[in-house]
């Protein structure tokens, strides 16, 4: 008897506290989004069954959590703390990235640019309201719009908050289609929205090939902190141009960066344990996270605005919504946005360059950070 | 410490107009950088046809006298309208406009000869009239010819 009652002191019905099942729906929610409505589902549906792994509640001390050492999930957490998995998405990020498009139209990367405001925006913000500095850096950075870059910066500054700010960066790229719209509605008019874009140039071989190493050389004598992400991002890029790598691309562009997604949204979910996620300071991350997001959207926008008055060719203004890296949810909406305007108007590949852009420049921004804020 | 002191006090300021600075530089020389590849490499290889041609001036290449190329073989098959009248009964299974595609693997599964060079062929004398959107129709007189 004592055995058997042993051992229900020991199992997760006894050992359950209200903030394990509050934190269990919310992973199912993540799942149903993913599953049942396709809400990004290759983030949602590891990031939500890893929030049901991660408050299945158990007897500390037995090496079992992401948080105790020498457990199984502390070890697959290892490559989220040290920056690695972000590091290797970024590869597989690259091999898949075309670059044409900003080749062909460099001028989009100041939409990219811009839209980047939202995280200086939000870390004063989040500085205002009592954050510490490498903590309203990290949660700036979700301004970005770039998972892994938010992941990668917070394990650099604030590692105790990569949870929070993880799942915030996700939920709200997940969001887009709801997050977006209104604001690129509210800042442009009908006017501006059936601004059509010039075709593009034909971009040849030899420019993809040497823009990567280019751009690795720029961004990275500029900002030396981002080469983690940006190092492997133009390498990826390498692999796919040069020709001779074919093979390396293709896994680089599959089984590395699915891999790598798959343990970091299965241990990013688990680190969201109920006693250690449910706090104000998640909420605060939460609300500022939704404000860098829509301060980068409007960013971008209010920036191509300003561009049109000094440009003989317009730009649509919708592309500085797709400055923010969510790749490629942003420009999809953007696409959406324009052909609901005009049927005929085609913005996606414009958006894309704009896209591309956010990625190279979120990336920088957490270089800089990461460099204004290490000890 | 809270609002614009808290701010001020951990250098806010400073780290926002800084980084978005540098942000903004990077990528504005990154746009400029890249804007002039293709200018380099048309200059580059402009350079490299004016030092060849160059070359060839200087130290001319003996004449080749290129022989003729020889005709190409007429692919088509001779006897088109005898095949016209083998097809035309998929033809008519199929709703009109009919694809192509639906076309050759009907003639693949009754063995035809040559599926797709047949079609090509029905294609530039006009047996099959392109309707838009991939589909085409049969055109009935041309056969009867």
């Amino acid at each position: 008897m004592d055995l058997f009652l042993s051992f229900l002191y020991n199992t997760g019905y006894l050992l359950a506290d209200y903030r394990q099942i509050i934190m269990i729906l919310v992973g199912c929610i993540f799942v149903y989004l993913g599953v049942a409505k396709k809400y990004e589902p290759f983030l949602l549906v590891p990031i939500g069954f890893g929030i049901l792994v991660g408050n299945v509640p158990f007897f500390k001390g037995f090496g079992i959590g992401i948080y105790e050492d020498n457990s199984v999930l502390h070890y697959l957490y290892f490559g989220v703390t040290t920056g690695l998995y972000p590091s290797i998405v970024f590869l597989g990020l690259g091999a898949m990235t075309d670059f044409s498009s900003l080749l062909a139209r460099p001028i989009l990367m100041m939409l990219g640019a811009a839209a980047q405001m939202g995280i200086f925006f939000t870390m004063l913000s989040a500085l205002a309201l009592g954050f510490l500095p490498t903590e309203a850096a990290s949660i700036g950075i979700i301004g970005g719009a770039d998972g892994p870059t938010s992941i990668f910066l917070t394990a650099k500054l604030a590692p105790h908050l990569i949870g929070p700010i993880a799942i915030a960066a996700y939920s709200y790229m997940a969001l887009i289609p709801v997050i977006q719209p209104p604001i690129m509605r509210l800042l442009t008019s009908r006017e501006e929205r059936l601004i059509r874009m010039p075709d593009m140039r034909e971009v040849s071989k030899r420019e993809k090939l040497i823009f990567p190493v280019v751009g690795l050389l720029l961004c990275c004598f500029l900002a030396p902190s981002a080469l983690p992400l940006l190092g492997t991002f133009f390498f990826g890029n390498f692999l796919k141009e040069c020709g001779v790598t074919d093979r390396l691309a293709q896994t680089a562009r599959t089984a590395i960066i699915d891999t790598s997604t798959i343990f970091l949204g299965l241990t990013v979910g688990a680190s969201t344990q109920g006693d250690v996620f449910l706090t104000t300071k998640s909420l605060g991350i939460f609300v500022l996270g939704s404000v860098a997001f829509s301060i980068a959207t409007a960013s971008g926008i209010i920036f191509a605005k300003i561009m049109n008055l000094f440009l003989k060719v317009k730009i649509n203004p919708l592309l500085g919504a797709a400055g923010v890296s969510a790749v490629p949810g942003s420009a999809r909406e953007v696409q959406l946005m324009g052909q609901h305007e005009d049927p005929t108007n085609y913005l996606l590949m414009d958006a894309m360059a704009c896209n591309c852009s956010g990625v190279i420049g979120s990336a920088i921004c957490a270089g800089v950070l990461w460099s204004f804020l290490i000890v | 410490m809270f609002g614009l002191k808290a701010i001020s006090a951990h250098n806010g300021w400073a780290m926002a107009v800084v980084g978005a600075a540098i942000v903004f530089s990077g990528l504005a020389v990154l746009a400029f950088v890249i804007s002039q590849i293709h200018k380099l490499l048309g200059f580059w290889d402009k350079k490299n046809r004016y030092f060849d041609n160059a070359s060839k001036k200087k130290n001319p290449l003996p004449e080749i006298t290129a022989k003729k190329p020889a005709p190409e073989p007429a692919l088509c098959p001779s006897n088109l309208p005898a095949l016209a009248i083998l097809y035309r009964p998929l033809v008519e299974s199929l709703e009109t406009p009919f694809q192509l595609t639906d076309l050759y693997v009907l003639a693949q599964d009754r063995d035809f000869p040559h599926p797709h060079l047949t079609l090509s062929c029905f294609r530039q004398a006009n047996f099959l009239i392109p309707q838009g959107d991939g589909y085409f129709t049969w055109n009935q007189p041309q056969e009867n010819q």
